[in-house]
């Protein structure tokens, strides 16, 4: 009978210690995520809070929490092409309130699904800014970078994945004590104008331009788009661009190709690609010029910009100096492709940059 | 499904255990069997679902394989027949899954010949729950009967379905009969939260920060001093063992919430001062299985000296082959073979040395053939090893300490004035902290079986920070190359 008593006053011990335990652990769960849940570091649950500064600097994992808990009217997005784009100027420009998300290399099915998750989130959209790269058109319509690890659980509507953010010590670590000590020295919230813009960071001209690529010697045959590769182009820009376009009639698209630098044309030509790629650029205005709230802007026809390597820090990427030209050029309307011009522009941009003498480049 | 993921601690685990519990509760004692095969069937199929075809496939055809040697008493030729069918349908479908790749590129290159590989994805565990079942087709060819919800567990269950132990259907199937493991036993369960807490730690916490300098150090081989070739092959070491002692904790103490004790896997093995007494300590269960269904059979050391060697010789190369498809893993089991015939062979020489001497020989033969175990390939391995050996350079990267900076050790060095100290006194502290730690803790350390477990404050505190510090290590945070347009 004691013996008995005792064993179920020690089973009593054990269970105590298991519920403790289990109490204890669950305590230390629910205050670690609190931290990241009120602070937020990647607005995830909420904007901003008032008390505090945060550094935006993580794309794909703020973009997100930007889309859909920020207040915006407006958005510029794209590639690192849209990075060094500055929204205060296009507030003043379009009398909107802009947001910036760019998404550095991401094809077009990135940017399309970040777009839908702001219609999602129920906000107005006036107006969206983006840019439509070229090396990403003749690409299949699902094509997604798999190089870039995607912070999946952010993007999803499952409450339950969320631990991935909240019990994350990476996350507590670095982003959430980071917005307390960055509050701490002084620092204010990055401004749409200094997120991801590398202006700065580089050096521009025609010396950095040639430094950074090596011009091909040997001419390949030129070559012109597949009926499999215009078919890819369309269900490219279709299921990517136009579909969202023609569901949201209330939104402006400001689409533009972004003007490459005279070199990028040079390693085309070295590839025999020139006409090739102006055939996909062709399918894609003739499929993008059938939605009216989208007005289709390509600056590669100002052969003064694309020529002059001083604004330009490789190939492809401008200073953010040209970003302001092209927020102008769009308000003005200057440079736009509409049903009436675009041959005339293809045949512009197929003479010149078929008969340009690239070896001056070398010299 | 991963034992050291969300999921897994948040969901499946409170799930499992709370509908065995309450099915046992209610004495639905072939419901709940039933529950946790369908649980560990969920487990098992978490990342592919093809996988379950194999296992249910391979479950089944045992099972009916065994019912039919149990029907068939007195003829022994066709249950005979039986037998070897059986035997050879699990090494075929082992073979295929596992091996084919492998034996198709080596026929290309001796016969110079371009037969297409297959690029087949291994099912996880398959050489786990394949030898189980030879194990007990085996077992059964002298009779028994195990009714099949009974098989399907004793193959299934969870804990150590994907990496061991490899369990014995007489170990286990017993105690899933037995009606007193069926109800909910607080000491188990408590000690089974400490050495679930404490597997998960030596996992995620030590053994990946290790892997961190592994991946470094096998990653640019080109580059490294001896003495960070020297640290990566440590580091290498005590990350197979937190590893593997982790994992086997963690299987440990799952199946100690159930009240099922798993058979030995894991005892302190770089205590060995021998490599068979390393064999004695690693790996237990699948050193039991080979010794058991190989070794014993082709005679064992029965048959005179050289039959004894050539056992011995056979079944490492087993073991090397078992544990993958590539040369390395072959020569790696060779060696083994090799050095435990020349202990048994020179054990009179071996004996006359001090035990720090066989330490210390024991130890380094098993970091050096470790080597193998990682590299790509022969040649890989052999880079390594010469650069190991060349004794020429002994300066130690920047990259390489930096492998050891969890940024928690570092706000405590911050914080706690003696570590403060040494942190900023040493160069490289936590490497240090991190390999000495390690040295100590494999030297003297009990392992988690004889650890005394007493339901104390300070145990539950340990248990919590083990867990908590550890679960909230899984996610990370990737960074992007930016600009890398």
């Amino acid at each position: 009978m004691v013996q008995a008593e005792s064993l179920s006053s020690q089973q009593r011990v054990y269970k105590r210690w298991i519920a403790g335990t289990i109490l204890l652990g669950a305590i230390a769960f629910i205050l670690f995520a609190s931290i990241t849940i009120y602070i937020d570091p990647l607005f995830h649950f909420h904007a901003p809070l008032d008390k505090y500064e945060y550094l935006i600097n993580l794309q794909r994992y703020q973009n997100d929490g930007i889309l859909r808990n920020f207040e915006y009217d407006s958005i510029i997005t794209g590639t690192s092409m849209t990075e060094n784009f500055m929204t205060s100027e296009a507030d003043n420009l379009f009398q909107a309130k802009f947001i910036k998300v760019p998404f550095s290399g991401a094809p077009y099915k990135e940017i399309d699904q970040n777009l839908r998750r702001a219609y999602e989130a129920g906000k107005n959209i006036r107006y969206v800014i983006r840019c439509l790269d070229y090396s990403l058109l003749v690409c299949d319509k699902d094509y997604w970078r798999e190089d870039v690890i995607y912070p999946l659980y952010l993007y999803n509507n499952n409450l339950f994945d969320d631990v991935n953010y909240v019990l994350n010590k990476d996350i507590l670590f670095h982003q959430t004590l980071g917005v307390i000590e960055y509050t701490k020295g002084g620092n204010s919230t990055t401004s749409f104008d200094d997120y991801a813009n590398w202006n700065d960071s580089f050096i521009y001209g025609a010396e950095a331009v040639l430094a950074a690529y090596a011009p091909g010697e040997a001419v390949s045959l030129p070559r012109v788009l597949s009926e499999e590769e215009s078919t890819m182009v369309i269900e490219n820009i279709r299921q990517n661009v136009l579909e969202l376009a023609l569901s949201h009639p209330e939104t402006e698209f400001f689409l533009f190709f972004p003007p490459y630098s005279i070199c990028y044309w040079d390693t085309l030509k070295t590839n025999g690609q020139v006409d090739w790629r102006i055939d996909a650029e062709q399918a894609a205005i003739e499929e993008l010029l059938k939605a009216p709230n989208i007005k289709l802007y390509s600056f590669c026809n100002n052969f003064e910009l694309v020529c002059n390597l001083d604004n330009y820090k490789d190939q492809a990427h401008y200073g953010e100096w040209v970003n302001s030209w092209i927020l102008e050029w769009i308000k003005n309307d200057e440079w736009r492709l509409t049903k009436d011009n675009y041959q005339e522009y293809l045949s512009e941009i197929r003479d010149f940059y078929n008969n340009y003498n690239y070896s001056s480049l070398r010299e | 499904m991963l034992f050291n993921s969300y999921v897994f601690i948040f969901l499946f685990l409170p799930i499992a255990l709370a509908g065995y519990y309450v099915f046992n509760h209610l004495k639905l004692y072939r419901i709940s069997n039933i529950f946790l095969i369908g649980m560990s069937l969920w487990f098992y199929g978490y990342f592919n679902k093809y996988y379950l075809l194999i296992i249910c496939g391979s479950i089944l055809l045992n099972f009916l394989l065994v019912s039919g040697m149990g029907r068939l008493e007195k003829k022994q030729g066709i249950k005979k027949f039986l037998l070897v069918f059986g035997i050879c349908a699990n090494i075929a479908i082992i073979f295929y899954f596992k091996y084919y790749d492998f034996f198709v590129s080596n026929i290309n290159v001796v016969f110079k010949s371009q037969i297409a590989l297959k690029n087949i994805v291994l099912p996880l565990g398959i050489s786990f729950f394949t030898f189980q079942q030879i194990g007990y087709l085996i077992d059964s060819f002298g009779g028994g009967k195990t009714a099949f919800d009974e098989y399907a567990l004793f193959v299934t269950f969870f804990p150590q379905l994907i990496a061991g132990p490899i369990v014995s259907h007489s170990e286990m199937i017993p105690q899933f009969r037995d009606m007193s493991k069926r109800h909910f036993v607080p000491e188990n369960f408590a000690r089974g939260m400490y050495v679930f807490a404490l597997g998960l730690f030596k996992k995620v916490i030590i053994a990946d920060t290790f892997g961190k300098a592994v991946s470094y150090g096998f990653g640019s081989i080109e580059t490294l001093s001896s003495l960070e070739a020297l640290i990566v092959s440590f580091s290498y070491t005590f990350q197979l063992y937190f590893d593997f002692s982790g994992y086997c904790d963690m299987a440990g103490g799952i199946g100690g919430m159930f009240n099922i004790m798993l058979p030995w896997n894991f005892n302190s093995p770089y205590k060995a001062t021998s490599i068979t007494e390393f064999w004695s300590r690693w790996h237990m269960s699948l050193t039991r299985f080979l010794k058991t269904y190989i070794y014993i059979p082709l005679g064992g050391n029965r048959k005179g000296k050289f039959r004894t060697y050539l056992n011995i010789m056979i079944v490492y190369l087993a073991s090397g082959i078992w544990h993958g498809a590539n040369w390395t893993f072959i020569l790696w089991g060779v060696l083994h073979g090799l050095f435990n015939c020349l202990n048994r062979l020179f054990n009179r020489f071996w004996e006359r040395l001090g035990k720090v001497t066989q330490w210390a020989i024991t130890f380094m033969l098993v970091n050096v053939l470790w080597i193998l175990f990682r590299s790509e390939d022969i040649f890989t391995a052999k880079l390594f090893i010469e650069k190991l050996f060349s004794l020429s350079d002994f300066s130690i990267s920047r990259e390489l300490y930096e492998c050891f900076n969890l940024f928690e050790l570092t706000i405590l060095e911050k914080i706690v004035p003696g570590l403060r100290y040494l942190a900023n006194a040493v160069t490289g502290f936590n490497l240090w902290l991190f390999l000495f730690g390690a040295f100590f803790a494999v030297l003297n350390l009990r392992n988690s079986r004889e650890l005394e477990f007493r339901p104390t404050l300070g145990r539950s505190i340990i248990t919590v920070i083990f867990m908590v510090w550890s679960v909230v290590s899984f996610a990370g945070v990737s960074t992007f190359l930016y600009f890398n347009f």
